[in-house]
């Protein structure tokens, strides 16, 4: 259990306490607001495939993609992509939630003595 | 951010800090950095691959180049301190995965990949 005031801390306790923390945080709050909406809007779900798809059958050479076949394809739903509210909120809100997440993760970081955002983010270990 | 997020970071960082792996952690850490023939030995192997690249960007490399670059690589690879701090650091790594997790459960959200700072080389 967290005591506050005496040297023992559970890290267990404090990773609850602090994630707790974030529902009453603006950007947490309106990021899972945009992202239900995200999930039940249709339409939004619709252009999101049609793009992933559209990824999918453009072959990437370097960093482009280079359409075989239906040209425009991808470009179109790129634009679908841009003109849906809903996704355009959601990226909002998300860039948004991880400015402040990655703020917070270098205060985390000065007081640990190592990048505990990377930490948390790679998968394969550290090269430091 | 607010100041309640900011108190419980700072609590959940002192939490982190106390761990065994994150001490540690820094055990090891400060103990390579203290070894003095240790700390020779990986500036003389700075200094090689340094002076490597030059050869080989001149086209002047040879094999007992090549040669000395390899034993000192592995002089690094096997000294004491340098061994005993990769293996605390990837302790530290695999628990810091841990929290991660956890942290990502109780959000609703992936924190690691949230949080991770724009794309860059290492996380010293």
């Amino acid at each position: 259990m967290l005591r506050t005031g005496t040297s023992t801390l559970d890290w267990r306790a404090a990773a609850d306490d602090f994630a707790a923390a974030w529902r009453g945080e603006p950007e947490f709050v309106t990021f899972i607001a945009a992202q239900e909406r995200l999930e039940s809007d249709r339409e939004a779900q619709r252009v999101i495939r049609e793009w992933q798809e559209a990824q999918r059958t453009a072959q990437r050479f370097g960093g482009f993609f280079v359409e075989t076949s239906n040209p425009g394809r991808l470009r179109q739903a790129e634009q679908a992509l841009r003109a849906n509210s809903t996704v355009q909120h959601y990226l909002a809100a998300q860039e948004a939630l991880q400015t402040l997440l990655r703020e917070v993760a270098g205060l985390i970081s000065e007081q640990v003595g190592f990048n505990f955002g990377l930490a948390c983010a790679s998968a394969g270990g550290c090269c430091g | 951010m607010t100041e309640n997020v900011r108190q419980r970071a700072a609590q959940f960082a002192e939490a982190l800090r106390a761990t065994p792996s994150v001490r540690a952690y820094h055990t090891a850490q400060t103990e390579l950095e203290n070894d003095a023939a240790t700390q020779f030995l990986l500036l003389r192997f700075q200094a090689r691959q340094m002076e490597y690249r030059r050869k080989q960007s001149s086209g002047t490399l040879t094999e007992a180049d090549i040669a000395a670059v390899r034993q000192l690589q592995h002089e690094v690879s096997s000294a004491p301190r340098v061994v005993a701090f990769g293996g605390a650091q990837q302790a530290m790594f695999d628990f810091v995965q841990e929290v991660s997790a956890r942290l990502s459960e109780r959000l609703g959200v992936d924190f690691g990949v949230l949080a991770a700072p724009p794309r860059s080389g290492c996380c010293g």
